[in-house]
């Protein structure tokens, strides 16, 4: 594989480098593009008046063109919104250009549309606004949108959480809340400024995508109200551009990797060694051993002849070798191709774009692949309009072989080195190598299709209307399909026209988004800059899903199929879950800014949402920031060295409702499947809490930004958010009738700050070098229990799951001495400094903190370089500071002896008293007590540390010199090639499965694929 | 020109706000019912009631293997924990206790969330008043039963101490920091559900709903629990006026273990999934529990060939439990679950004319019944005592399996409870009969969460 690969890299190079004579004569420019206030613009158009040569700027707003042209040539710059600027080449290789407003300067009409109507100017300068470099973004060869954002920017988490087409966890800054899960605490997405539903985010493709902005604090988000509670991520979708029609066909061709190995698991004469050791007559390195037959057999006068044919035996598996990792998790394909056109003319600019993707899985029957078109259209309308529109359309489907009862992954672990596919298997009795596989499958595909329309009028100077309306429609379609092959339908005691599951689910979710903006902008005596807006919003969502579930299908995949005329447990079962609700909402923002010097910032928002009673519908989110940018203060204006320096905080309370449904407030019936003497059964759905609240986020936010020599920049964000009125399902005295009610119990907090530094150490027209990294770090506690000091959520936990002080992700345990060598049970050390033998019975005062189970501390660092046709960037994402449970599945006792175990096991283990300085405990059920403490709580020796550091992406590029092109391929403008990876290597010094997941199926799979590029 | 630009503008402008007045946040909830207008009819009403009979728990299986019903055979040790609760095993009985408190309570709930909104029921017309009226006296009783059943459970009996911790009294659906009533109050408050209810008049052709005899027949049972003996007579017999002897034929006591409704019983929960499956370990091998030989039924008698199951284990033949086991094993399924029949009645009434000192009536009484059955009548020479233990023993006989002698041997309190090994062949452990164990232990949600008083004998931790 190396060798190929190094091969591949040879071949190129030096298909490259006889390139490169050819494509040397010719003008070249470069430079940035800004605004007043020296933010960068992304997607200016910068031409070469009169000729083809054009180009778009990046996320930095650099810009960079080549070709024939000369000293009498002139740069045009034309964006929405900004005075067209003209300039004349005059031979200089860096041309920077900072663009007007044009209102302010000609006193015109000039119409500035955003795709997000939410994205004024005036939010980022109080608020904590950050883009994705969607560079690199789009270069990381991962068909997940959600995992590739791993470590994009500092304070967005994302974990991934198991195998292919299996959801992310992603967070802005932690869990704002005491509620596990992605309902309570996701981000909103919102596309070009409509609300789309997170299965619609992952399965976006990033090149359609121009920009995607995090917003992480409540002045940044205020605008969307409440149900911006966790942080926005805002997506602006690629548009055409006034040009030539440029057609741009890309493709990834690649290979999915195996991944980390995790455990190292033995190989077969350590396996039967263990074997003998643990005494199981079931496995066959006991079954087969002199010890066993002196033991059972030693009065039988054929002993010696059982010996040596045990010993045959014995030798006959010797000779296999079996490694299941590679048996079973296996190398697999992914490819790209995607394809696009965009360009326009006059008053009309189009975009559109088809996008093809498959990745395979580790193991067979996981795989996922998309398929997906998006259309933007822009219009001018007259002087004082402007209209998008944009349509898009998508399918993505994954499968999985892992059902809620059988892992395939686990075989790897638990087949013996000894056992092959064919023949009998000791780690599962009476079943073959085809009883384990082909047991379950999976799959769940998405459609969906989105269509927005986004209107800007600026009827008169200075005021603006924005209106968006959008629509996405999601079908989600999961079938599962068990057949009446399968061991477990076959082995259950399930009647013969009973056998076989067929299940489907097929929903679909409709959001519906419209949002009507006005601002009224205007600059008093030339530095009074005031800005007034007020908006409205209107969200609906709605989800239908019917479901089947029907038994007696046999093996035959289809719903005909299914035995209606079963009763009792495997009764055919039509579900048919449905939920709608709206939100209103009316909003307020004003904005003051002094001169480019000191800025203020309000913004009030209401939002009404139809889940609540009609007396607490209204809840509230508002916000007040303050900047200050010195560097703007004519003085420092243009400092060589201090280029940039800008300060500012923000408070805000936003109210969140995320996860809180109608039932959790006022009392709820459902009408059940079954009857009470023919009366159908209307059952109350959950005992209610008629004095529930909503969660209040307060958030405090220090930011500060310093540019040095326009070259180096630094960031730092502080945060404070605390949750009040925080929600929890919580336990009650079961007198009520229900053992949980949703509560608002407390107040949580969560602090943090992140810093990211970028430096441009290189930046010419032929070489560039760039190097950045940031860092976030959050802490979180719990700051109060509002009717107690500790919550348990479990009748039975000795340890509270929540007490005031302490974080809320804290894993407790015991502090482990190490194993005893006359019990093989550990002895723990208490608090107190007193020993306490693992046989007895524990108490809350015997724990102490472990450690964090989420990393407290995240972050990445790249270094990206080009040289002439060359770009080379690398990333790198890490955690640290996070412990996580080793799971000791692989560690075998005397029970589970007939499957294979961690290698080095037989040494480590405690087998007879005496044993001294073993790590695992021992393997035979002595003692009840002892294996209930070791089962239920973490020790200090049972965790390790999830630290890791994870090339994350690679990429290498060469850029086709055009010179060469237009004399060989002229009808390809441009076109380039690469080599590119995405999570390549994880380094760790935990021992076991994935430090991410903490499952054996999550590791992210290495990829590496070749890509090309083609413009015509 | 300036002037039409302008009009333009407005319109647009216009255009844009109007689509403000376009949405509405009255939406109701799509396939569930939310307050205030969930429970408006009698219809809806009635939905309720069911689920709040459909969540009754049955845990007669496990009672009937705490009480003297029965004794393990040989395949017990393959179903450890059932066998844990035969021997009242601590943490078996622990693992029992907080199921039964949550369900019960479940109940009463649901029934106390349909009376708050019964006002809110309109009637459409005079047979919905009346029906609106019966559904109000059913949840009672229905939360009646709960609560007599949780003070037999979590409470001492009720002539040890009645003023000893009983239940806790529920006021409304919720949470509430009520601690436990006395004995004494948790049975003046049945009664008084009780008594409400019995004022409705109405009946029923479906076992499944209480009816006005089975509130009748509550008070009984209510009465002989609180020692009230003149109570349990004045309202048995209202019950047994309504007996008939055809009852207690062969053909009558099948039908109480048929599909259908029967007026045989007084009322019986309305069950469809599948009912005391946990006592067979397979079809061919037996079961894990066989009835108490102590209670051999005699030849004549009519009951004994459907509550015993003949069978053949370890190369005996051994007397297996009939009723609803014999159901399964006859794959028949069990649409019924008794609680409440005219036998029932007798044993109450004649047990209270014997403790009031009443002999002679309560032989007349119980008589006729065994007459009816085939069982040998008591002489007119017995003692009080001996008919007594006569009268206690049949009705152990009577409700085998259906978990009530266990209650009795708590109410009376008389001697210990035996526990015997395989087939009865020996005693291996007596529970004295002031055991705290009888008492179940209040769960750990409620010590908690809710600071509640726990029973002697257990931990509260």
């Amino acid at each position: 594989m190396k060798n190929l690969l190094l091969w591949c890299l040879f071949t190129i190079l030096g298909l490259f480098i006889s390139l490169q004579e050819v494509g040397a004569q010719e003008c070249r420019v470069y430079g940035y593009v800004t605004d007043a206030s020296d933010e960068a613009l992304i997607g200016v158009t910068v031409r070469i008046q009169g000729t083809q040569i054009a180009t778009i700027t990046d996320v930095n707003g650099r810009y960079q063109l080549n070709g024939d042209f000369n000293k009498s040539s002139v740069l045009t710059f034309t964006y929405i919104g900004y005075a067209q600027k003209k300039v004349n080449y005059d031979g200089r290789e860096k041309i920077d250009v900072k663009m007007q407003s044009s209102e302010n300067k000609l006193g015109e009409v000039v119409v500035k549309a955003k795709s997000n109507i939410n994205a004024i100017d005036l939010r980022a300068k109080a608020g904590i606004v950050e883009s994705i470099d969607m560079k690199r973004l789009s270069e990381k060869p991962m068909i997940d949108m959600g995992l590739a954002l791993q470590g994009m920017v500092p304070g967005l988490n994302v974990i991934n959480t198991g195998d292919i087409g299996s959801k992310p966890q992603i967070r802005i800054r932690g869990n704002s809340s005491f509620r596990q899960g992605n309902t309570s605490n996701e981000p909103l997405y919102v596309l070009d400024g409509k609300i789309i539903s997170a299965e619609t985010f992952y399965n976006l493709n990033p090149q359609d995508i121009a920009s995607i902005k995090v917003l992480k604090d409540a002045a940044a988000g205020a605008l969307y109200g409440v149900k911006a509670a966790n942080g926005v991520l805002e997506i602006s979708s690629q548009r055409g551009y006034n040009g030539k029609m440029t057609l741009t066909y890309g493709t990834d061709m690649g290979l999915t990797m195996r991944g980390r190995r995790g455990v190292k698991l033995m190989d077969t004469d350590e396996k039967l060694e263990l074997e003998r050791l643990l005494q199981n007559p079931a496995a066959p390195g006991y079954r087969y051993s002199r010890d066993y037959f002196e033991r059972y057999h030693a009065s039988d006068p054929n002993k010696e002849q059982l010996i040596t044919e045990g010993e045959k035996r014995l030798e006959a598996l010797r000779n296999i070798h079996t490694d299941w990792f590679k048996e079973l998790i296996r190398n697999n394909f992914y490819q790209r191709h995607n394809i696009s056109i965009k360009g326009g003319s006059g008053t009309t600019t189009y975009f559109l774009s088809g996008n093809y993707t498959y990745q395979g899985g580790r193991i067979e029957g996981n795989n996922k692949q998309r398929f997906s078109v998006r259309m933007g259209l822009d219009q001018q309308l007259g002087k004082i309009g402007y209209l998008m529109i944009g349509v898009s359309g998508g399918y993505a489907k994954s499968k999985s072989p892992n059902g809620s009862s059988f892992d395939p992954t686990s075989l790897v672990y638990n087949l013996n080195p000894y056992e092959q596919k064919t023949g009998e298997l000791y780690s599962y009795p009476n079943r073959s190598y085809r009883d384990l596989t082909q047991q379950y499958q999976s799959d769940a595909s998405d459609k969906n299709a989105g269509v927005d329309i986004n209107v800007t009028l600026t009827p008169w100077q200075g005021f603006t209307l924005a209106y968006v309306a959008g629509l996405d429609y999601l079908q989600d379609d999961n079938h599962n399909f068990t057949p009446a092959s399968s061991f477990t339908e076959q082995n259950t005691g399930v009647p013969d026209n009973a056998r076989g599951i067929y299940s489907r689910m097929k929903g679909t979710t409709i959001n519906l988004s419209s949002n009507l903006r006005a601002t009224y902008n205007h600059v008093f005596a030339d530095v009074h800059d005031v800005t007034l807006g007020a908006n409205y919003d209107y969200y609906l969502y709605n989800y239908d899903a019917v479901g089947i579930t029907g038994y007696g299908v046999g093996n035959v995949d289809a719903p005909s199929a299914i035995n209606n005329s079963l009763h009792g447990m495997r009764q055919p079962s039509v579900r048919n879950p449905r939920d709608k609700n709206a939100q209103m909402g009316i909003g307020v923002v004003a904005g003051y800014t002094y001169n480019s010097v000191y800025d203020a910032y309000f913004t009030y928002k209401a939002d009404a949402s139809s889940i609540l009673p009609a007396d607490k519908r209204w809840n509230t989110a508002w916000a007040a920031g303050l900047g200050w940018t010195p560097t703007n203060y004519s003085w420092l204006k243009d400092n060589k060295v201090l280029t940039k320096l800008n300060i500012k905080a923000s408070y805000g309370v936003t109210a969140n409702l995320n996860g809180v449904t109608v039932s959790n407030t006022v009392g709820t019936f459902m009408f059940g499947e079954q009857a009470y003497e023919e009366s159908r059964i209307l059952s109350l759905l959950s005992l209610y809490n008629k004095d529930l609240k909503a969660e209040q986020n307060k958030s405090t936010d220090l930011g500060l930004t310093v540019e040095l020599f326009k070259r180096i920049t630094l960031d730092v964000n502080w945060y404070n958010r605390r949750t009040e009125q925080a929600l929890l399902d919580v336990p009650i005295a079961t007198s009520s009738g229900y053992s949980s009610l949703k509560r608002n119990i407390g107040i949580l907090q969560n602090r943090g700050i992140e810093i990211g530094l970028n430096t441009k150490i290189i930046d010419a027209f032929d070489c560039r070098l760039s190097v950045g990294g940031n860092i976030a770090y959050n802490d979180n506690k719990v700051v109060s229990l509002y009717w107690t000091d500790k919550l348990y959520l479990d009748e039975q936990s000795i340890v509270p799951n929540y007490e005031v002080g302490k974080s809320y992700d804290m894993i407790y345990g015991l502090h482990s001495l190490g194993i005893n060598p006359l019990t093989g049970y550990p002895v723990f050390l208490t608090p107190e400094g007193v020993e306490k033998q693992g046989t007895e019975p524990l108490t809350k005062n015997d724990f102490i903190a472990l450690g964090h189970q989420t990393p407290p501390y995240s972050g990445s660092f790249y270094a990206s370089f080009s040289y002439k046709q060359f770009d080379v960037d690398v990333s790198f994402y890490y955690v640290f500071g996070g412990k996580q449970r080793f799971s000791y599945q692989y560690v075998r006792n005397s029970d589970n002896a007939i499957y294979n175990a961690v290698s080095g096991q037989t040494q480590k283990m405690w087998f007879k008293r005496g044993d001294e300085y073993k790590e695992y405990w021992t393997p035979f059920y002595t003692q009840s007590i002892a294996e209930g403490n070791l089962a239920l709580y973490p020790n200090t020796r049972t965790i390790g540390s999830s630290d890791y550091i994870k090339l994350s992406s690679v990429s290498l590029r060469y850029r086709v010199p055009s010179k060469w092109l237009q004399k060989t391929i002229p009808f390809i403008r441009y076109a380039n090639l690469g080599l590119q990876g995405s999570n390549l290597f994880t380094w760790t010094r935990y021992k076991e499965s994935d430090p991410e997941s903490g499952t054996l199926a999550g590791t992210m799979q290495p990829i590496f694929t070749f890509n090309l590029n083609l413009t015509f | 020109m300036k002037q039409g630009i302008l009009i333009f503008k407005s319109v647009v402008v216009g255009a844009c706000l109007t689509l403000l007045t376009a949405c509405s946040l009255n939406i109701p909830p799509q396939d569930q019912f939310s307050d205030p207008d969930a429970i408006t009819n009698v219809s809806n009403a009635r939905s309720l009631l069911a689920s709040a009979y459909s969540s009754y728990p049955h845990q007669e299986y496990e009672f009937s293997l705490l009480g003297n019903d029965f004794v393990p055979t040989s395949l017990s040790i393959k179903d450890i924990s059932s066998l844990n609760l035969y021997n009242w095993n601590d943490k078996e009985i622990n693992k029992l206790a907080p199921s039964l408190w949550q369900d019960y309570y479940n109940v009463i709930a649901q029934c106390d969330g349909l009376l708050e909104r019964m006002n809110g029921v309109k009637a459409e017309n005079e047979n919905e008043e009346k029906e609106k009226i019966v559904i109000a006296a059913e949840a009672k009783t229905l939360k009646a039963l709960c609560y007599l059943q949780l003070l037999r459970i979590f409470a001492p009996a009720y002539d040890v101490n009645p003023d000893a911790p009983g239940v806790i009294l529920k006021s409304e659906l919720g949470i509430e920091d009520k601690q436990r009533s006395s004995i004494r109050e948790c049975v003046a408050k049945i009664k008084e559900l009780l008594t409400d209810a019995a004022s409705v008049e109405h009946s029923s052709d479906r076992n499944g709903w209480l009816s006005q005899e089975a509130t009748q027949y509550l008070l009984a049972d209510l009465a002989l629990y609180s020692n009230d003996y003149q109570g349990a007579i004045d309202a048995g017999n209202k019950v047994l006026s309504k007996s008939n002897d055809i009852y207690f034929t062969s053909e009558g006591l099948n039908s109480l273990w048929s599909k259908n409704s029967y007026s045989g019983r007084i009322f019986a929960f309305n069950n469809n999934s599948s009912y005391y499956a946990g006592i067979q370990y397979s079809s061919q091998e037996g079961d894990y529990f066989m009835v108490n030989p102590q209670l051999s039924f005699v030849g004549s008698d009519l009951r004994k060939a459907l509550f015993v199951y003949p069978f053949m284990m370890n190369g005996s033949n051994r007397e297996l439990l009939g009723k609803y086991n014999r159901c399964n094993k006859q794959n028949q399924s069990t649409s019924y679950i008794n609680t409440m029949r005219y036998a029932g009645a007798y044993f109450i009434v004649a047990e209270a004319y014997c403790r009031k000192g009443d002999t002679e009536a309560a032989r007349r009484l119980i008589n006729h019944y065994w007459h009816c059955i085939g069982v040998a009548e008591a002489p007119s020479t017995i003692s009080n005592q001996e008919l007594l233990n006569l009268i206690l023993t049949d009705k152990q006989r009577e409700f085998v399996g259906e978990g009530v002698n266990f209650f009795d041997l708590k109410r009376t309190h008389a001697a210990a409870l035996k526990r015997q090994s395989q087939w009865g062949n020996s005693t291996t452990t007596s529970v004295a009969s002031d055991d705290y164990r009888w008492t179940f232990p209040i769960p750990v949600s409620e010590y908690r969460f809710n600071k509640v008083e726990q029973n002697p004998g257990w931990p509260s931790n």
